[in-house]
């Protein structure tokens, strides 16, 4: 199997803060930085919302091919129906990044394409952030209270 | 700006699919050594130890060990062992099933990518058991971690 493209691990939040953002060409990898920062201290000031954040997130996986490999393999790793996968992908990976659980530094990392062991690393740290993220907000949710 | 860029991460994850359940020798000697423990946990150590060889002599690009660190939340050089623990564990409760073992066999286009996902998950809730058990035991029937 290749080596993945893993410039922009980030695509949903990255995707979902340029509405927000009015952000300049992605294609020089320090718009893309830049961007994802701002991204990560919009979500944790307040003045980009986790549902916005989301829901744009989705869409924009949505209406991309690749997204539905994503969907396939985050139905089956947040345990939810596929319809519902790329919603509870992207609240995840919002609820992480505001929480701090995922940092704009590792966002960057990943972005940066390497094939290093410190990418890997990261995507699976985000990977493990983005599933206790979703276990918080399901069980607070099934108990009827708002997600810390 | 396309939304296909969070498919990195993703798409490491299907890398895996390959490691876990690979169809060459190597992926059927790991299944049969998993379905052996699932009916023996007493040989629980021998599956991990044949889960680490295949992973190890697998070769390819893909830094795996640095990817399940980050996802297990583990040192670096400890990410192979980690994952496998979680691999036999996972099996031996019943947390992973054979089918959705086998289901490996059959190509990720044919399958779908859903049974990667629920690998990562089992693998992921099975290590954190794991070291829940870890932490319960008297310090004296801890793992000393002598030798790593």
């Amino acid at each position: 199997m290749r080596w993945p493209s893993a410039r922009d691990l980030v695509a949903a939040l990255t995707v979902a803060s340029l509405a927000w953002l009015a952000a300049p060409s992605l294609a020089q990898p320090s718009f893309v930085e830049d961007d994802i920062r701002r991204m990560v201290d919009g979500l944790r000031d307040g003045t980009l919302s986790v549902p916005f954040a989301s829901d744009e997130c989705r869409r924009g996986l949505e209406e991309d091919p690749g997204g539905k490999d994503i969907k396939e393999v985050m139905a089956g790793f947040l345990e939810v129906p596929e319809d519902f996968a790329l919603a509870a992908f992207c609240r995840a990976l919002a609820q992480a990044v505001k929480a701090g659980d995922v940092s704009a530094e590792g966002m960057v990392l990943v972005s940066r394409e390497g094939r290093d062991p410190a990418t890997a690393l990261e995507i699976g740290s985000i990977l493990r952030a983005v599933y206790f993220s979703h276990v918080v907000t399901t069980t607070a949710s099934a108990e009827g209270r708002k997600p810390q | 700006m396309t939304a296909k860029h969070l498919a990195s991460a993703i798409l490491l994850t299907l890398t895996i699919a390959g490691c876990a359940a690979s169809q060459d020798q190597r992926g059927n000697d790991l299944a049969a050594t998993l379905a052996d423990a699932r009916a023996n946990p007493e040989k629980r150590l021998t599956a991990e130890v044949a889960c680490e060889r295949a992973f190890t002599g697998r070769g390819g690009d893909f830094p795996f060990q640095a990817f399940s660190a980050g996802l297990l939340n583990v040192a670096e050089k400890t990410g192979d062992r980690a994952f496998c623990a979680g691999l036999v564990e996972a099996f031996i409760a019943g947390d992973l099933s054979q089918s959705e073992l086998d289901a490996f066999k059959t190509p990720s286009e044919v399958r779908g990518r859903a049974a990667v996902g629920t690998l990562l998950r089992a693998v992921l809730v099975a290590h954190e058991r794991l070291n829940a058990q870890q932490a319960q035991k008297p310090p004296q029937a801890q793992s000393c971690g002598c030798g790593q």
